[in-house]
């Protein structure tokens, strides 16, 4: 097992290097420069590039880049959304918030999810299955941003139940809103995943076995059923991780929330290049990091899965 | 399965239960005493004056710091750390006696070498400040040549004769010097305190000294920033709040249901928001000086032909992109130098004695068309008009286009949208035809808006070119005429009328305005066409 992790921390941070010199190339190639004031002149523009360096040739900075980067941890500095800030200081104040509400979606969605799933499954056909289904359908095709509006127009602004602008000062209270708009499409697919698993493992024989076996009802449900089902439902939420990532972009917006994707779209969008790159990398880091915990969790909950992978790699 | 039921029933009131419970802590740091709430659509860049270029940034160093003079709220200057000032007789000489109990807020007095250090790192070519083209505008001696690296900073036209009289040296007569000193770029900076906080100057409250009226004291990036009365500000008895908080929300809709429910009191609203907050009590219409033009490239065939560039410039119906497709308090521009930036030797605003010119007459539009085809020999032409991606310039270069097909009969526009950045790289390389582009001003004289059109200009877009032209704004900025305020407002008067009468380099647009929504219950924002957009000195929230 720590072989195998091992193997997969490796292979992971390769990822990372190559994903940075892509991202470093690809925004080389975008079109504009970092500095698009109409007053600028063209004087003014060469002393910008040099304080910066970005007068030097492509493999150099590309080099000098990879040296901060690797050995010192520095992603450079902030060009035009917060002049000469350095990147890391930009983000350390949103990383958590982004993380955060990040990780708190996902937790509700899934318990959620988890919960109005095998209701239905174990209660096939009644109302509280046609909910789940309905409910499933909405949370997937309504996108967040209706939810986000919805949300904090009546919760938020008719009857005060929560705050409807984030307030550092509240960040419990005031991520309840985001947090409910961004885990309705988790909720949704993860409920509907775990319906439809769970009322496959229901019909199987072995719970037919274990039932004539005189098992509690209990005991077969969570021990056999839920345990085998929630496979395919942790699959899908590595796909899930990144829609909460760029589904996260809208919501922070309407709720006024200092996160990662909102400082991405703006970075993009005046060309501030070291922004965009850190940016990005965090989220592969925060991908491929879900994808091996993902990986892990398998072993736990089968250990088929753990035995399989610890004779390939070994 | 009852069982099951059960217990899964209890998980769901296991889970809304904590979040409640956590929901219930965290509710004691309510705002006491009178706080301005504003709401911002963009982040504070730079509290760096020499490294800010946006609004936002200058009147936030606006609030914090006080330079040699200010603006009251008509836009005149008024005595802020300077008390008075000579001027010799040929103008080039000034003396400034500045006050002695102006204090930073270390305690440190405010003296004469603050301004001449700050002024020397304005033009030092390693601060690369992108407002350093304003000391050479400002006609500080030496500017120039110390941006370029040809002589050192020591050489800036600008000394301390000791600690409360500041001497300034220009190379030629600045009418509207004084009116600059009130710009961000040229406020006071201490040395010792600078030069020891080094790189990380201005990047938090505590690398920040304030001399003004508030002091900053919160800043978390992204969200908003939280400015105090400064007690130490010489001035402090006139400053009747206790402080300003600024908060970023990107989304319109967002800040006005903030403002609805009394956590705002100052708000900005987007097109779309004007129609329903229109007869609001709070509702408040705001010019800027921004000014929107059409860009004829005078490199191209089309609008090397002056007739075209005239029917081009009348064949537009510009109060509706002004009344209905910003609806926002932005005015219909038939002139290049906007309303309210500059006042004359008389006391009167530029544009009560210039005249209009681009008016929108179809029938003008037609002649001049029909006489630009004969000439060009051609019957059906067409022309790309380039703009930015955004939502409302997009829907001004579709009317446009209408317009344009609808008057100018034989005529076919494509429309290129392109993010700002590409639009202005294609505009720079004179890649383009007809661009929507603007200009802002940078000090209250109508040749920040002049000077953009001289021949080989940095941000001549149109590639314009008149040996008139250039003779008239040099002789008003540099020329013969820079000491003679009459002649020079004359001569100025004279420049916009070639440029767009005569030769209709561009076709103005309109001048921007902003609607706005402030809480009756506070007076005192002051705005400005140009340099710091609001001054908040003198706010007063009323019970």
């Amino acid at each position: 097992m720590f072989k195998y992790i091992r193997n997969r921390l490796i292979i992971s941070i390769v990822t990372l290097l190559v994903i940075l010199s892509v991202l470093f190339l690809l925004l080389d190639l975008m079109p504009g420069s970092p500095f698009n004031d109409e007053k600028l002149s063209e004087d003014q523009k060469g002393m910008l590039y040099a304080k910066y360096n970005l007068d030097k040739p492509l493999h150099i900075r590309y080099f000098t880049y990879m040296k901060n980067v690797i050995f010192k941890g520095d992603f450079g500095e902030s060009y035009t959304i917060q002049k000469n800030v350095p990147v890391s200081t930009l983000l350390k104040d949103r990383l958590p918030i982004s993380i955060r509400l990040g990780i708190q979606s996902l937790l509700v969605g899934a318990l959620i999810g988890v919960l109005f799933g095998s209701v239905a499954a174990i209660n096939k056909n009644s109302g509280w299955d046609t909910f789940t289904t309905v409910f499933s359908v909405l949370g997937i095709s309504v996108p967040s941003y209706v939810f986000a509006l919805g949300l904090s127009y009546f919760l938020g602004y008719k009857i005060h139940l929560f705050p409807f602008t984030y307030d550092i000062y509240k960040p419990l209270e005031s991520s309840v809103l985001p947090t409910i708009a961004l885990s309705m499409f988790v909720i949704a697919t993860v409920a509907r995943f775990m319906r439809t698993e769970l009322v496959e493992v229901l019909g199987s024989e072995y719970i037919l076995l274990a039932e004539a076996k005189g098992l509690k009802t209990r005991k077969v449900l969570i021990k056999h059923s839920i345990r085998n089902a929630l496979i395919p439902v942790i699959t899908v939420l590595g796909p899930i991780t990144v829609s909460l990532l760029t589904g996260s972009l809208v919501i922070e917006r309407i709720f006024g929330i200092p996160g990662l994707g909102d400082l991405l779209v703006t970075a993009i969008s005046v060309n501030d290049f070291n922004v965009v790159i850190s940016i990005a990398f965090f989220y592969s880091m925060f991908y491929i990091a879900m994808m091996l915990i993902i990986d892990v969790l398998y072993g736990v909950i089968d250990p088929r899965i753990r035995v399989a992978k610890g004779e390939q790699n070994g | 399965m009852k069982k099951s039921f059960r217990i899964l029933a209890l998980l769901l009131v296991l889970v809304l239960a904590s979040s409640i419970a956590l929901v219930g802590c965290g509710d004691s740091t309510e705002e006491s005493g009178k706080y301005l709430r504003l709401a911002k659509d963009v982040e504070l860049s730079s509290m760096d004056q020499h490294i800010a270029t946006d609004g936002l940034a200058f009147e936030t160093i606006a609030a914090t710091i006080e330079g040699l003079y200010s603006l009251d709220a008509a836009g005149n200057t008024i005595p802020a750390i300077a008390l008075s000032h000579d001027v010799s007789d040929d103008g080039l000489k000034y003396t400034f006696k500045l006050r002695e109990n102006a204090k930073w807020s270390n305690g440190d007095k405010v003296t004469a070498n603050d301004f001449v250090f700050s002024w020397r790192r304005l033009v030092n070519p390693n601060t690369a400040s992108e407002y350093n083209f304003i000391a050479d505008v400002a006609g500080l001696k030496n500017a120039a040549k110390i941006v370029d690296g040809e002589l050192p900073k020591e050489e800036l036209g600008v000394k301390a004769l000791d600690d409360h009289t500041l001497e300034v040296e220009l190379e030629r007569p600045t009418p509207y010097f004084i009116s600059l000193t009130a710009f961000a770029t040229f406020f006071p900076l201490n040395e010792e305190f600078v030069t020891e906080k080094g790189d990380q100057y201005a990047l938090n409250p505590e690398n920040i000294l304030s001399n003004g009226p508030f002091k900053m004291v919160e800043w978390n990036k992204g969200y908003g920033y939280k400015l105090n009365k400064n007690t130490d500000y010489y001035d402090a008895e006139n400053v009747k709040v206790d402080g300003l908080e600024f908060r970023i929300i990107k989304d319109p809709q967002t800040a006005v249901l903030k403002f609805d429910s009394d956590e705002l009191d100052v708000v900005k609203l987007s097109a779309e928001l004007v129609e329903k907050y229109k007869s609001d009590e709070s509702f408040k219409l705001i010019g800027a000086g921004y000014l929107w033009y059409m860009s004829f490239n005078q490199e191209t065939e089309l609008f090397k032909n002056v007739n075209m560039r005239k029917a081009f410039s009348h064949a537009v119906d510009k109060s509706h992109i002004a009344d209905n497709i910003l609806n926002d308090g932005s005015l219909v521009a038939d002139f290049i130098v906007p309303i309210g930036l500059a006042t004359g030797p008389d006391g009167k605003d530029f544009r009560d004695e210039a005249g209009t010119y681009s008016q929108y007459d179809k029938a003008l539009a037609l002649d001049y068309w029909n006489q630009a085809k004969s000439e060009l020999g051609k019957e059906e032409l067409e022309v790309e008009v380039l703009f930015d991606d955004s939502e409302t310039v997009k829907k001004m270069a579709e009317f446009i286009q209408a317009e344009l097909e609808t008057n100018l009969p034989g005529l076919t526009v494509k429309l290129k949208s392109q993010p700002k950045k590409n639009r202005l790289a294609l505009m720079r390389s004179g890649d383009f035809e007809l661009g929507l582009t603007r200009w802002g001003p940078d000090y209250s004289d109508p040749l920040t808006y002049l000077e953009l059109f001289i021949t080989d200009g940095s941000s001549n877009s149109p590639n314009y070119s008149s040996q008139v032209y250039d003779d008239l704004v040099y002789s008003a900025s540099r020329g013969d005429l820079s000491s003679d305020p009459i002649g020079r407002w004359e001569a100025m008067i004279e420049a916009e009328r070639v440029l767009l009468e005569e030769d209709a380099a561009v076709g103005p647009l309109y001048q921007r305005g902003y609607a706005f929504l402030i809480n009756s219950k506070v007076t005192g924002i002051e705005d400005h066409v140009v340099g710091t957009p609001f001054i908040y000195k003198s706010v007063e929230i009323s019970e």
